[in-house]
């Protein structure tokens, strides 16, 4: 059975879209096929750190969701577009597929304006899972609750959470996590990412913990590492020696184990 | 002259899919359970939902025949068996000019 696990923030800027692509390629590089829904319509942006651009595309989310074209047809092989430092292709031995959101303004408009039916985003993630045999499904969303969101996290079979060191980011956490418990999500995992270094690991993994009564699944430092590649690909296939990254591997082993 | 704050009489063709996930929210527990389930497996049929919450059947029916009313839940007989599917829309159809032109009749 595929997983489906989709990935929010109450705020904005958390590290969603980078800890995102960063995971399901760490997955996919274990042979599994996964592929990542830009459920962001409001603001899409994944893509980007698969070297992409909106010309590369020539169906969107949007597409499906307006009868245009199935689920599958706005499903790209990007695989091939995670790179190492130098440039060529990562050796990932599984797949990876993204279904864009569309980039341009009127259809954003459009879709924000006019709804559509959830219940046809919902078959359209089952369809990518039958159809391109998907062990897992990723779904990076907008931040913050809204009716994107809400099916997203009602429709996971896990569901992750990421937060800042922050007191702002803590009390939307609360928030987020009571939603969840309301939809009746399987799993929950917390990622806290741009951890400064002044705190020790283990006493914030251990405050975390404790506050939600929830597992904190990764901790990730922030560093100039990752400021520097500023979304410009994905991180572990650039730095594979950074502490970041064993970090990332270490959630995408979870995921694995947890599932089988 | 009516004033438009005084015509709050509901609207009585309230469209089906009407419904969105902040109103799911808003069920009680056993309600929203339901409908959450349901949402997971795309729509089941009555047998498997009985089977599922282990409510009496009597029960059960009533429950989704108000989740029905409410808009919440379509009975699609195009399948065999029946099945009920959530019915949930991202965005609510604009209804409050037509209160406004109605209240102004
Ligand atoms: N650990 C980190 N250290 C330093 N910079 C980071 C770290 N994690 C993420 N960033 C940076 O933070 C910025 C926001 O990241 P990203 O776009 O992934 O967040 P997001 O949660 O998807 O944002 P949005 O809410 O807008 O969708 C990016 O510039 C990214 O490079
Ligand atoms: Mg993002």
């Amino acid at each position: 059975m595929a997983q489906v696990i989709s990935i929010h923030s109450f705020r904005g800027g958390t590290g969603k879209s980078n800890l995102t692509a960063n995971i399901a390629t760490a997955v996919a590089s274990h042979g599994k096929r996964v592929a990542i829904v830009d459920t962001d319509i409001q603001s899409p942006g994944i893509h980007v750190l698969f070297g992409l651009d909106e010309e590369d595309f020539t169906h969107s989310l949007n597409d499906y969701l307006w009868d245009k074209c199935s689920a599958k047809d706005a499903a790209y092989d990007v695989t091939a577009h995670a790179t190492t430092a130098s440039g060529t292709s990562a050796d990932i031995s599984g797949t990876v597929y993204l279904v864009p959101s569309s980039l341009k303004v009127g259809e954003i408009a459009k879709i924000l304006r006019e709804g559509y039916d959830v219940g046809l985003l919902n078959d359209g993630f089952h369809d990518l899972i039958d159809q391109l045999n998907l062990d897992y499904l990723f779904i990076d969303t907008h931040p913050g609750l809204n009716e994107e969101t809400l099916l997203s996290i009602a429709i996971s079979d896990r569901m992750v959470i990421i937060l800042r060191p922050d007191r702002q980011d803590f009390l939307g956490t609360a928030v987020t996590l009571e939603v969840a418990q309301k939809l009746d999500v399987p799993d929950i995992t917390l990622l806290v990412n741009k951890a400064p270094d002044i705190y020790p690991r283990e006493t914030l993994i251990d405050k975390v913990q404790t506050q939600y009564g929830v597992p904190v699944g990764g901790l990730f430092y922030e560093n100039d590492e990752m400021l520097q590649l500023a979304s410009g690909g994905i991180f572990w296939l650039h730095h594979p020696d950074h502490a970041f990254s064993q970090e990332v591997h270490i959630v995408a082993r979870q995921l694995i184990a947890a599932e089988s | 002259m009516t004033n438009p704050a005084q015509g709050q009489a509901p609207n009585p063709q309230r469209p089906t899919g009407s419904k969105t996930m902040t109103d799911l929210l808003a069920l009680v527990d056993a309600e929203r359970t339901l409908v959450n389930w349901l949402l997971r497996q795309r729509g089941a049929c009555l047998a498997d939902i009985v089977a599922h919450t282990q409510i009496e059947l009597a029960a059960t029916e009533a429950m989704l025949n108000d989740l029905i009313a409410t808009g919440f839940l379509v009975y699609d007989v195009s399948a065999d068996p029946a099945v009920y599917r959530p019915n949930l829309v991202s965005r609510k159809p604009r209804t409050v000019p037509d209160q406004l032109w109605n209240a102004m009749d």
